[in-house]
């Protein structure tokens, strides 16, 4: 029996070109952030000194975090005294909500929710085999079409990887990051994966 | 046939204790997915029978190598290379990786 493991990865970085003035920038935007950055500990932060091309990361202790707004702190603060022409590049620290691979035959299934603009797809929950253990979902969102073809093009695209690779191996359906997948041709403007 | 994936990680000589050695069908491989920028959890069905939650083996691997062990990973449960039953995933105590990237693995059952 071969097995197919279904792949997704999302999108969690940024870069920022500091000019002058406060040394805070803003995340969380939807063409660069599928997960909701709530807390500094989420993200790492580098910044490529423009005066002689080192890298720096910058340690927690010289971050904060308000709502969207990423500050560093000044150098003396554990942070780093910025000048124009520094490169800020904020990532995002992978977790069990930024990429996953999910088994093909614990697929459940995946409809259209409450909005015309998500879908979510759902596979038994990979931390349990419990007789009610809840599921591990990905939440599609897209520009409505007005269920035209969009949704149906998504159920589509899952059932192309589902019975890919008779093989059995990894078959990606979206990796945001890269732009590939079974569904990297479909206007998906950010997926959510939430292992329950 | 059903495929085995086979895991140790003595603390120190010869495996002598609880969660130094696993071996799991790979029927039971529930999903993997990310723990840190160089970690990835496999999620396994309990090996004691219970429900929740899944038994955890974490492969340590180069920064950012989660695809790599994604691959790997469905590689040996479909035993790609070598069609044997028994695949040696991580096996720390005779420094076995078959998985490019990976240089260590902890395991952790909930019984």
């Amino acid at each position: 029996m071969k097995t197919n493991f279904l792949h997704f990865k999302s999108i969690g970085s940024q870069t920022f070109t500091y000019a002058s003035g406060a040394q805070t920038v803003t995340i969380n935007g939807a063409d660069f952030w599928d997960v909701a950055i709530t807390n500094k500990n989420q993200v790492t932060v580098t910044v490529i000194d423009a005066t002689d091309g080192s890298s720096n990361a910058i340690a927690q202790a010289g971050l904060t975090l308000s709502t969207n707004d990423l500050t560093i702190l000044a150098a003396s603060s554990s942070g780093f005294d910025l000048g124009a022409g520094d490169i800020i590049t904020v990532t995002v620290i992978p977790t069990e909500n930024t990429e996953a691979i999910f088994r093909a035959d614990r697929f459940l299934g995946v409809e259209a929710n409450a909005s015309a603009t998500t879908a979510v797809l759902s596979f038994k929950s990979m931390k349990s085999r419990g007789s009610a253990p809840g599921d591990d979902t990905i939440t599609f969102t897209f520009v409505s079409d007005s269920g035209a073809a969009m949704m149906k093009n998504i159920s589509l695209g899952v059932l192309e990887a589902l019975n890919a690779d008779k093989n059995g191996g990894t078959v990606t359906v979206l990796d945001r990051l890269n732009k590939t997948g079974t569904l990297a041709g479909l206007a998906i403007t950010k997926m959510v994966i939430a292992v329950a | 046939m059903e495929r085995y994936l086979y895991f140790s990680n003595p603390n120190s000589g010869a495996p002598d204790e609880t969660q130094e050695t696993a071996m799991y069908a790979t029927s039971s491989l529930l999903g993997a997915a990310p723990a840190s920028a160089i970690t990835t959890s496999l999620h396994f069905a309990p090996r004691d029978g219970g429900a929740s939650p899944a038994d955890i083996v974490t492969l340590t691997h180069t920064s950012g190598g989660h695809k790599a062990v994604f691959d790997g990973i469905a590689s040996l449960v479909n035993a790609e290379k070598n069609n044997m039953p028994f695949q040696v995933v991580a096996d720390v105590e005779n420094s076995i990786f078959n998985i490019s990237g990976v240089t260590a693995c902890s395991i952790a059952s909930t019984d």
